[in-house]
């Protein structure tokens, strides 16, 4: 891998669907309609960043993350690249080594951590499947993780019922640090949490940006959360990125129609800025 | 009649019963005014949710109301027969919850439960419901009435399906419209559309809304007076834009700053989040709820008894010492400055 190189090379990722028929259709032998879910994306995700990715609900935003991380393949002709490395034709160990490189923290941390186990139990055990180092000593490991999230040590005997939603999100991430990889894909991370707990996540993940290095895919429907981490940013709206650019370039001076759709509907805390809604 | 419609005072709201009672809204007092849009903001757990639903006797099996009065339009919801109560949730007050999916029935047509719901509560007749039905139907915004009427609550977008509630919920000219999360499920650009009609309901036809969100930035698009809840209790109300200028609760204050903008793009600042987490319910906090996690915490904030002082001409906070302007009260314990 070339130094400049981006750490996730995107290209041309398409990603089409077959729609359902009904028994009527099927009968009459009616061919099975498409939807294109991601439609031609191409973006770099660069050492040290994080971009964010914006869009409705339907603008294909999890899509393009799915078939980032392979979890569904896109259509034949896309291109993805972690740090040079081919990631449509991996398989076996090599598929293995690349998921363990790029990790996923999802909406709901609740449904993503076993209820059975305790967090300690759950961040050795990502640590351990993938033999990371010092996974060999597990009180060490798993309290040099916990704390790196801002969660006590001693909170590894507990059950993720006993936590709070932005406790659990704190331990979905310690799980994926655990495996140290190179880029973190967050989807929609912080959606469910309160204003007041959002606000200790997103400089987490600020931390998280400066002090390891990582690059974060930051994907949320919330325009004003992704201003707050995102470098950079993608519009997305039917499958396409709209407008690509700096953060700071790109809702300060959108280009493109949508995005202006998606500022203008945005709700302003500030009163004195009420705006009359055309979208 | 001059009076407000809505007129919560001294509520108080326990979940369990005997000795496991724990109280998740304590001594809360909310009033709406004829044709006054209300917002009322808190995190999850904050008892908002169960505030409001408690105007129309709406509070879950598990909970009850053990203190305070309730008055609608003047008269005393607690104290309500069963055909009063009816009359009022089907007549006077509209509800509209977050998931319009789970009110709809999925098994009839749209415009079958409009109709149904005409019939039984305005006694009309079916020629003239399925006139209405198309009318309400039009009034909220939906395009092509006729051909949408037909269609089952699954056919219909998020942002269809709230419409259709606000439409069942204006149908007897309600003098109140309550509504809980209305758009928090939705995408930005609906949410934007179903405020937007909100306030047209408002100022077009002068029903006063309760609007619940714990998004401070729906409340600051379209309503007149918030109310700040945390932890059971009302901290703060004022009016919207001097409670954004100059938010007089340090719960407030630390609210507002958490709230994400657009204007902190390319900005490398970072927010200055509120540490700790909430209270749960049950968790026994002498004094002021907020002291474990507020910054000007002290020893007097475990001994208040979080009553609302008037502070300025219009707002009112339940803390004692601090004041937006910054000052540190230290001297005056329990009144304004």
């Amino acid at each position: 891998m070339n130094a400049a190189d981006p750490v996730l090379r995107v290209a041309n990722l398409s990603k089409t669907y077959p729609m359902r028929r009904t028994v009527a259709d099927r009968l009459r032998g009616k061919p099975r309609e498409a939807h294109l879910a991601v439609d031609g994306v191409s973006f770099d995700l660069n050492e040290g960043e994080i971009l964010g990715i914006a869009g409705q609900s339907g603008s294909g935003k999890t899509t393009v993350a799915r078939c980032v991380t392979k979890l569904v393949a896109p259509d034949p002709g896309a291109v993805i690249k972690l740090q040079g490395r081919d990631v449509v034709r991996a398989h076996g160990e090599k598929l293995r080594e690349m998921r363990r490189d790029i990790q996923m923290i999802f909406q709901d941390p609740y449904t993503s951590l076993n209820p059975r186990m305790t967090i300690g139990a759950a961040i050795l055990e990502a640590g351990r499947v993938h033999r990371r180092p010092g996974s060999d000593r597990p009180e060490e490991f798993v309290g040099a993780q916990l704390e790196r999230v801002g969660l006590p040590a001693s909170s590894a005997d507990r059950k993720p019922r006993e936590l709070s939603g932005g406790q659990r999100q704190r331990v979905a991430i310690a799980r994926s640090l655990a495996v140290q990889p190179v880029a973190l894909i967050a989807d929609e991370a912080v959606s469910a949490l309160d204003v007041s707990v959002q606000a200790q996540l997103l400089n987490l993940f600020l931390d998280l940006r400066d002090e390891l290095g990582l690059s974060i895919l930051f994907i949320s429907h919330q325009l004003a959360v992704l201003a707050e981490v995102a470098d950079r940013m993608a519009i997305m709206n039917l499958g396409r990125i709209v407008e690509i650019g700096e953060a700071r370039d790109v809702l300060s001076n959108p280009k493109d129609a949508y995005t202006r759709r998606l500022l203008a509907a945005n709700p302003n805390p500030d009163p004195s800025k009420r705006g009359e809604v055309t979208a | 009649m001059s009076g407000p419609v809505l007129n919560i005072e001294g509520l108080r709201i326990e979940i369990g019963s005997g000795e496991d009672a724990k109280a998740a809204v304590r001594d809360v007092s909310i009033e709406v005014g004829q044709g006054e849009m209300v917002g009322l903001v808190g995190e999850s757990g904050s008892g908002k949710s169960l505030t409001c639903r408690s105007a129309i006797r709406l509070v879950p099996a598990a909970g009850r109301v053990a203190a305070g009065s309730i008055r609608f339009n003047g008269h005393d919801v607690m104290a309500m027969d069963r055909e009063e109560l009816r009359r009022m949730r089907a007549l006077d007050v509209g509800m509209v919850f977050q998931d319009p999916f789970s009110s709809l029935d999925p098994v009839f047509r749209v415009d079958r439960q409009i109709r149904e719901t005409l019939k039984s509560n305005l006694g009309m007749g079916t020629p003239a419901a399925k006139k209405e039905t198309i009318r309400l139907l039009d009034s909220v915004g939906i395009p092509d009435p006729e051909r949408w009427a037909r269609a089952y609550p699954h056919e219909l977008s998020g942002g269809m399906r709230q419409r259709v509630m606000i439409a069942l919920a204006t149908i007897g000219e309600p003098k109140l419209l309550i509504a809980d999360e209305p758009t928090t499920a939705l995408d930005v650009t609906t949410q934007a559309q179903i405020l937007d009609l909100l306030r047209r309901l408002r100022d077009e036809r002068g029903v006063a809304v309760l609007l619940v969100s714990h998004d401070f930035g729906v409340i600051a698009e379209t309503c007149d007076r918030v109310v700040v809840m945390y932890g059971g209790h009302v901290v703060e109300t004022g009016p919207v834009g001097e409670t954004y200028e100059k938010p007089q609760h340090p719960y407030t204050r630390a609210l507002l700053a958490s709230v994400p903008t657009i204007e902190s793009a390319g900005t490398h600042r970072r927010r200055e989040a509120i540490p700790g987490r909430p209270p749960e319910l049950g968790e026994k906090l002498p004094g002021c709820v907020f002291a474990p996690r507020c910054s000007f915490e002290r020893e007097a904030c475990h001994s208040i008894d979080m009553t609302l002082e008037q502070v300025s001409a219009k707002q009112r906070s339940a803390c004692p010492f601090v004041r937006a302007d910054g000052a540190r009260n230290d001297t005056v314990i329990g009144g304004a400055p």
